[in-house]
């Protein structure tokens, strides 16, 4: 378990380096460079080189690169151009509401996707088995944006049970909180919940196809005990994988969500940075972005480990 | 969330999650060829439509009409207008110009970048193949769509550079694949005879190497494709893609979901649009899947 863990954590060394290094050269590609991005249309020569020497940006690209690490390091993610707010302090207030959507879609998924991949597994080629199958074929093929926005039209603005868009912070009411989230949360999760049942439904085929659970059968060990005991166990480590790439797509995805449901999270942090080339900024939330990514990835690496005594070497 | 992975055991980006298990593969292949033909035809039609815009379109697609504007379905206008009076059907019709074109610029960028990187590194092997593909591995490991957005701060946001960034988020993937179909017959007796012949290592490559080792990537690329559709409405939907007053599918959907209160179904007519293309796009994607694929 130690070296798997030393092994892990050692990979992550390259996806680091990669990463920052895409994000940190992305301000020097940028045409006319980040402090012409940041003066602004009007600004005179004069003033650009002024903010040019303000922000380090005379200094040799390696210790420019080095200072940028440094400070990131140390979560100083500098100003944002545009309204000079720390970057920083932005990000933990808008990281929290994106964490809390993307558990709540990921639970969605989970909790959507287990039972019925688990059922439509149990009572294969039945017309229930067929319907979930279409069901998370669509799932899979409209976008969780669009489908946010026909879960707004129906069932906001429609049948008038839930809020169209708008968001209460947790702190100040839990329950308009939750009320908020939940069609943003469905919408997140419903790609996700699809490629859940199918995944669990797949691994579940496999795994009671296979010749120990038909001995299994053949001792006369209850159903109850064969479907849980013996599949859904080794199923599940196939689920745990899919889990984690899932919670870094939905996390991508969110940004669209929270656009969507004006719901104020790192998503439209970024697409406003984007818009107004606010390089602090996008460069902050990248890095948190990528942080958290590399973090479920590890995290899910260990779980198998965990999880099937196989992987430990 | 769309469907491309080639190992399964690695974790991949933010646009792609696992492929479906293989018994619903077949069943796919098994079903008639109609779903297919439309799907042709639905493309060829798109095609169709983009070259024709200026004779289909019964409007200017960016001339305002501020009278008449949010106006629901009519006979004048099929699908109504949106915020400025903008005939919607004939933005929609001018809209798969950038939409085809989008998708041209970012899987011609994923290719120009992603087959020479998995070329040389199936090829070469070694060290130059452990570091191509540790930088793969990295950039695979990151948010698709959060680095396609970084990306397109820096080159500036319109149409072509957030293709371009979609293009270079994916050229990793096709690295990845094209360079296992190297490996595979990188050793094959015909390959290693034009080595006899002396041939020159670059004829090898793209002559005897690249052609034989293509078939997953060209699976990949149209994977890709229809993913490609939903990048950039969803890049066209957040204002990152064609820039007003230009139209695009994305924008119309923007433009129609800001006043979804007034005039609920007008989101309708872009949705629709978008996903039967991507399904379409995706339908065809299993067609050369199943023409390419080689049998385990």
């Amino acid at each position: 378990m130690t070296s798997t863990l030393v092994k892990r954590l050692l990979a992550i060394i390259p996806t680091v380096v990669v990463a920052t290094l895409l994000v940190f050269s992305l301000e020097q590609i940028t045409p006319g460079g980040a402090a012409e991005a940041a003066a602004g249309p009007t600004a005179t020569p004069a003033q650009i080189a002024a903010l040019k020497a303000q922000m380090g940006l005379n200094d040799p690209l390696p210790v420019q690169y080095g200072k940028w690490l440094w400070n990131l390091a140390h979560l100083q993610f500098g100003q944002s151009v545009i309204n000079r707010q720390d970057v920083g302090t932005e990000i933990t207030q808008r990281l929290p509401v994106t964490v809390e959507l993307t558990v709540l879609a990921l639970l969605v998924a989970l909790v959507v996707g287990i039972p019925l991949g688990i059922l439509s597994a149990a009572r294969r080629q039945t017309r229930f088995d067929a319907a979930v199958r279409g069901g998370s074929g669509l799932g899979l093929a409209v976008p969780e944006w669009l489908l946010a926005m026909l879960a707004v039209d129906v069932f906001a603005l429609q049948l008038g049970w839930l809020p169209p868009t708008g968001f209460t912070p947790l702190a100040d009411n839990v329950g308009a909180n939750l009320q908020g989230m939940i069609l943003p949360a469905l919408a997140l999760g419903s790609g996700a919940a699809a490629i859940v049942t199918r995944q669990t439904r797949g691994a579940m085929i496999e795994v009671l196809d296979s010749p120990f659970v038909r001995t299994a059968w053949a001792l006369g060990i209850p159903r109850r005990e064969i479907y849980f005991r013996f599949a859904l166990k080794n199923a599940l480590i196939s689920v745990v994988t899919v889990v984690g790439l899932i919670a870094g797509a939905l996390l991508g995805v969110a940004i669209l969500i929270e656009r969507v449901f004006v719901i104020p999270g790192m998503g439209s942090m970024l697409v406003d940075g984007v818009g107004q080339k606010d390089f602090p900024v996008m460069q902050g939330v990248t890095v948190v972005f990528v942080a958290i990514v590399i973090l479920i990835n590890l995290a899910v690496d260990l779980s198998y480990a965990a999880l099937d005594p196989r992987i430990r070497r | 969330m769309a469907q491309v992975i080639e190992d399964q055991s690695r974790p991949a980006s933010a646009w792609e999650v696992t492929a479906a298990p293989p018994d619903e593969r077949r069943g796919v292949r098994r079903r008639g060829r109609i779903g297919l033909y439309l799907a042709l035809g639905f493309v060829a039609a798109l095609a169709l439509i983009g070259a024709l815009a200026p004779i289909l379109a019964p409007y200017d697609p960016i001339k305002q009409d501020l009278g008449n504007a949010i106006a629901s379905a009519s006979a004048q206008h099929p699908l109504g207008t949106d915020e400025f009076g903008r005939d919607v059907l004939s933005r929609l019709i001018w809209g798969t110009r950038p939409a085809l074109l989008g998708v041209l610029v970012a899987i011609v960028t994923a290719c120009v970048i992603g087959l020479p990187w998995g070329l040389i590194a199936g090829y070469a092997g070694g060290t130059v193949d452990l570091v191509l593909m540790r930088i793969a591995d990295a950039l695979l490991v990151l948010p698709g769509l959060v680095i396609a957005l970084a990306i397109t701060t820096a080159l500036g946001a319109n149409l072509v550079n957030a293709m371009l960034a979609v293009g270079i988020v994916f050229s990793p993937i096709l690295a990845r694949v094209l360079r296992s179909g190297v490996l595979t017959v990188r050793d094959r007796e015909y390959v290693v005879v034009t080595r006899m012949y002396g041939l020159p290592p670059r004829h090898r490559m793209l002559f005897h190497v690249l052609p034989n080792a293509m078939a997953p990537a060209l699976i990949q690329i149209t994977l890709l494709t229809g993913i490609t559709f939903l990048a950039q409405a969803a890049l066209g939907f957040l204002g990152i893609g064609v820039q007003p007053p230009s139209p695009s599918w994305g924008d119309s959907l923007s433009a129609a979901y800001k006043f979804i209160i007034v005039d609920p179904a007008a989101v309708l007519a872009p949705g629709v649009v978008i996903v039967l293309t991507v399904l379409a796009v995706y339908r065809i994607g299993d067609a050369v899947r199943d023409r390419l694929e080689i049998p385990a």
